[in-house]
């Protein structure tokens, strides 16, 4: 009997043990919770001791232990044809470690390119990728991961920027991936040029703000997909440089009178009258600064137009290029400029010199009717004026004090400042020609809602950007500049500065070549990118890709020169063939259905066209991937994988510690969205070099915390929620137990009674 | 020898559990019966504002008095706002933060209140909504709503010396949470597009 009362004395003390246990678990949780929102986690810290000189280290799946990041060397071959080229991009991953890795790495192509080869290469075999859609690819990349096999994957994260992954990476082992792209060459001004960017700058990403959707009034992250875009930045201390060789095999197709490159010294070695091969001068430079070659006809053998031509899967497609002529003279009418100056940490160094000696140069081109006014922002805005001023000596001694004045740090809140630029004053004279010339390195993430906001607000003004530094975000500017109806100029170098602005501002004060149309053969049912043809600008060339039935007769593109009707016919007849003109096609259609999109066409829409339009022609975008597998499993299942990001540099010219932490930002104006939360996607890195301990933890505190706002004179919100709801489900949650171990008190007699009869 | 838990003991518990649990739930209860009670009585007080009176207290052990009455006709929405946006007065009703422009004066007007009472329906206001500030001089102002966005309290993004004519109302962020405390607020902004 007392053997039984004792069992049941043990089962009603579990129950209430249990009881207690659970009102002390849920009171944690809870506690747990409230920390996990305000404190800063420590997770990602690093005891230095179990760091290496000169690595970057990654958590591996064992506590305590690390991994260093594979190694990354690329090599970039590309060959040009006229105006068309191909590359040839060549990433060796070597894993230094003794695990077995994956490694992820962000790199940028140029905004133009049309990727449409992967091969991954293991041991002495090639694999050869195959295009998916995004989501089916990732599948069968994570399922090869899992299965320990070899594989590839090649992700657009936007048009300029790219993922490479490779999966089981084995100990000590290499892994080649190998992807191929074609572009058109750059022509402006008689110039031809070719850029390959070589890093991607760390982006801005700006604080979510709630905004109006078409599902209401919903809070949105202006960046979603700010994981994929923000890669590790290995600190200048590192010896990462993620080396780069690079040829170039030209052939121009008109005899070459200058070939230079601005951004890399390069030798050149000449190969009859128009055709050359160029390499870098050293071998290899580091990952840090974009590479563009510029080269020109010899004089007078300038060719009129350029002409291309490809066959494929039954239908005939042309690329072709016109430069209208350029002996009109500039128009005289006054106008108004608002030069838009980018002031943030990431324009610190190089840039900034190279913006504000830009914007000085153009100060100096104005005539005495013009009026102008100055924006500068970084996390806030401020202008020169409050409205744009005739160019007299004393607006433009304000102005150029007020340049002199401006220094670089802090966020990359451009929208306020757009807004601003594009903004009409109701007493401003409308018979003025309006041109904004923003002057940027357009390195932010919320690229789509910028050119939401260019294309809704508009107007009758024109946008003209101008990259500046060693890596600008080119697809940024250039897409900007079309929503914007203007043009994209690009200045690589300091010493370009001058000549570039001049290009610009000549540009821009001569008529625009408007009303652009073209007349197929008959019968040839064409179908034209772009459509309808932008405006044009001083010495930029007409540029078409088009798909015909068939490339027979001739076609003829006309257009307005201010008040002088122009045309020109081509003969189809003479267009060289070019393998890729199909892929061009494809590409220039994607980029004007992603501008539909962005104009407002429905989005379902758009990806159901950009997906079918990619996988037709094998193209990487944003909806589709290229993925390679191997069939033979090469990792054993009992070891573990661990993945890590493969850092990236610092564009050259950028200031470290305006990014990421060191001085304290200072920012102008009224900062949107209380100024908190936008950052630079940074230093999810864990530094290095033993000595150093104090910079590591810098850099970790910077990324938890920049929140560049004046927070003094702010007005403070107080505490607005009552502990009703908690105090709520606090009491009925004890209600619940209590009224259960009243149960067992009822019931305890009966269960006593029971033990009794049994024994 | 070691003393097993007898029927005594879990009456015990059950006493005290329960105890606390229906305590627990009655404060919640009067949280919200409060904050109910309170806008009635408040609305006599009002009244009486707005017929000259000032700093008229709605029961006399009151620290703090109606200033304004806020309307939002679309979501059937009509409080009155209480001065200085301390503990006590948010308790009762919405409160102006003391120190920023009254509605109607140039700058931002800041009205802050419970996420969870007064302010509940802060969630539901949209873009274009029309929000409807009474003054003590029975002055209508008519304000439309901008934009929300979500700050952290100390770094709000208000100034208050701005030169147009602002509403931003305050609430904690984020709406749904239960427990209070946290650093987030979220912020409706509205611009003044009128008034009677």
């Amino acid at each position: 009997m007392l053997s039984v009362h004792r069992r049941e004395a043990r089962l009603i003390a579990v129950v209430v043990a249990a009881v207690n246990i659970l009102v002390a678990v849920t009171a944690l949780a809870m506690n747990a919770r409230a920390e996990t929102i305000s404190g800063i986690s420590t997770a990602g810290l690093v005891k230095p001791g179990e760091m290496g000189t000169g690595s970057i280290l990654f958590k591996s799946k064992t506590d305590g232990l690390y991994v260093p990041a594979p190694l990354i060397a690329t090599d970039v071959d590309i060959k040009v044809a006229g105006t068309i080229a191909r590359a040839t991009v060549t990433q060796r991953f070597r894993n230094v470690s003794d695990q077995w890795v994956e490694g992820i790495y962000v790199f940028p192509l140029p905004e133009t390119a049309a990727v449409d080869r992967l091969r991954l290469k293991v041991g002495n075999k090639f694999i050869e990728g195959k295009i998916k859609e995004r989501e089916e690819a990732k599948k069968i990349y994570e399922k090869a991961n899992a299965s320990g096999k070899k594989a590839g994957l090649v992700e657009q994260e936007r048009p300029n920027m790219f993922t490479t992954s490779v999966a089981n990476v084995g100990p000590g082992e290499a892994i080649v991936v190998q992807i191929e792209y074609q572009q058109t060459v750059h022509l402006s001004k008689g110039v031809y040029s070719l850029r390959f960017p070589m890093v991607v700058g760390p982006r801005y990403i700006p604080a979510p703000a709630k905004v109006a959707s078409e599902n209401g009034f919903v809070p949105q992250d202006p960046v979603p997909d700010t994981a994929r875009i923000t890669p590790p930045v290995a600190p200048p201390e590192s010896e990462i440089t993620n080396p780069v060789s690079l040829t170039v095999h030209l052939a121009a197709g008109f005899p070459i009178g200058d070939i230079a490159s601005h951004t890399q010294d390069i030798a050149i070695a000449h190969d009859g009258d128009d055709a050359a091969t160029v390499s870098l001068k050293d071998g290899t430079v580091p990952a840090n600064r974009d590479f563009e070659l510029d080269w020109t006809p010899k004089k007078g053998d300038a060719p009129s137009a350029a002409l291309f031509h490809e066959r494929w899967k039954g239908d005939d497609y042309v690329v072709l290029g016109v430069t209208p002529p350029t002996d009109l003279p500039a128009n005289t009418d006054p106008r108004e400029f608002i030069f838009v100056i980018d002031i943030s940490g990431s324009m610190a160094g190089e840039s900034i010199r190279e913006a504000k000696a830009g914007l000085l140069y153009a100060l100096d081109t104005l005539k005495p009717r013009d009026s102008f006014n100055i924006i500068a922002f970084n996390t806030g805005t401020a202008s020169l004026f409050s409205a744009p001023r005739l160019a007299n000596d004393e607006s433009l001694a304000n102005a150029r004090a007020f340049i002199d004045g401006l220094q670089a740090n802090g966020g990359t809140e451009m929208k306020p400042a757009l807004d601003r630029a594009l903004e009409q004053y109701a007493d401003e004279d409308r018979a003025r020609l309006r041109q904004v010339v923003f002057l940027t390195d357009g390195d932010v993430g919320n690229e789509a809602e910028l050119f939401r906001l260019i294309a809704d607000n508009l107007g009758d003004t024109r946008l003209f950007t101008i990259g500046i530094g060693s890596a600008p975000n080119s697809y940024f500017m250039r897409r900007a500049a079309r929503m914007g109806r203007g043009t994209y100029t690009y200045i690589g170098s300091s010493k370009d500065v001058l000549d570039r602005m001049a290009e610009l501002l000549g540009k821009i004060a001569h008529p625009a070549l408007t009303d652009i149309k073209v007349a197929w053969p008959q019968g040839a049912k064409p179908e034209a990118m772009p459509d309808p043809v932008p405006d044009l600008y001083f010495g930029e060339p007409v540029e078409i890709a088009a798909r015909l039935d068939d490339a027979k007769g001739t076609v003829t593109i006309s257009g307005t020169l201010g008040i002088t009707p122009w045309q020109t016919t081509l003969d189809l007849s003479n267009a060289r063939d070019a393998k890729g003109v199909a892929g061009l096609w494809a590409r220039d259609k994607i980029a004007q259905l992603e501008e539909s999109e962005i104009r407002g066409a429905d989005r379902d829409k758009t990806k159901q066209a950009i997906t079918k339009t990619a996988l037709d022609y094998g193209l990487v975008s944003k909806y589709t991937s290229l993925v390679a597998v191997d069939v033979q499993p090469a990792r054993p299942t009992n070891a573990d994988l661990t993945s890590t990001d493969i850092p990236t540099l610092l564009p050259a010219g950028w200031e470290w510690n305006k990014l990421f932490g060191g001085e304290e930002p200072q920012t102008i104006g009224t900062p949107p969205n209380g100024g908190s939360g936008g950052s630079f996607g940074g230093p999810r890195i864990l530094k290095t070099d033993a000595a150093d301990t104090a910079k590591m933890q810098v850099a970790q505190l910077a990324a938890a915390s920049v929140a560049p706002a004046p927070v003094s004179q702010q007005i403070a919100l107080p505490q607005t929620a009552t502990p009703a709801e908690e105090m709520l489900l606090t009491g009925l949650f004890l209600i619940f137990f209590g009224a259960l171990s009243g149960i067992g008190w009822l019931v305890w007699p009966r269960l006593h009674r029971h033990g009794l009869r049994r024994v | 020898m070691k003393r097993s838990i007898t029927r005594f003991d879990l009456g015990l518990t059950a006493l005290l559990l329960l105890g606390i649990g229906f305590w627990q739930v009655g404060a919640a209860g009067c949280i919200h019966a409060k904050a109910w009670l309170a806008q009635d009585l408040l609305d006599h007080a009002w009244q009486r504002t707005l017929s000259g009176e000032r700093h008229v207290k709605a029961w006399p052990w009151a620290d703090t008095w109606p200033v304004a009455r806020i309307e939002v006709p679309r979501l059937n929405v009509k409080e009155i706002v209480l001065a200085d946006a301390g503990g006590e007065a948010l308790a009762f009703g919405p409160a102006h933060v003391a120190g920023t422009a009254k509605p109607g004066e140039e700058g931002t007007t800041v009205i802050a209140g419970h996420r969870d009472t007064h302010f509940k329906w802060l969630g539901d206001v949209e873009p274009g909504d029309k929000i409807v500030v009474t003054g003590p001089d029975s002055r209508r102002h008519v304000y439309e709503v901008s934009d929300g966005k979500v700050v952290m309290a100390h770094a709000s993004g208000l100034y208050p010396d701005e030169d147009q004519h602002e509403l931003a109302l305050v609430t904690c962020w984020p709406l749904d949470a239960v427990r209070p405390g946290g650093e987030k607020r979220y912020v409706v902004m509205a611009t003044e597009v009128g008034g009677i």
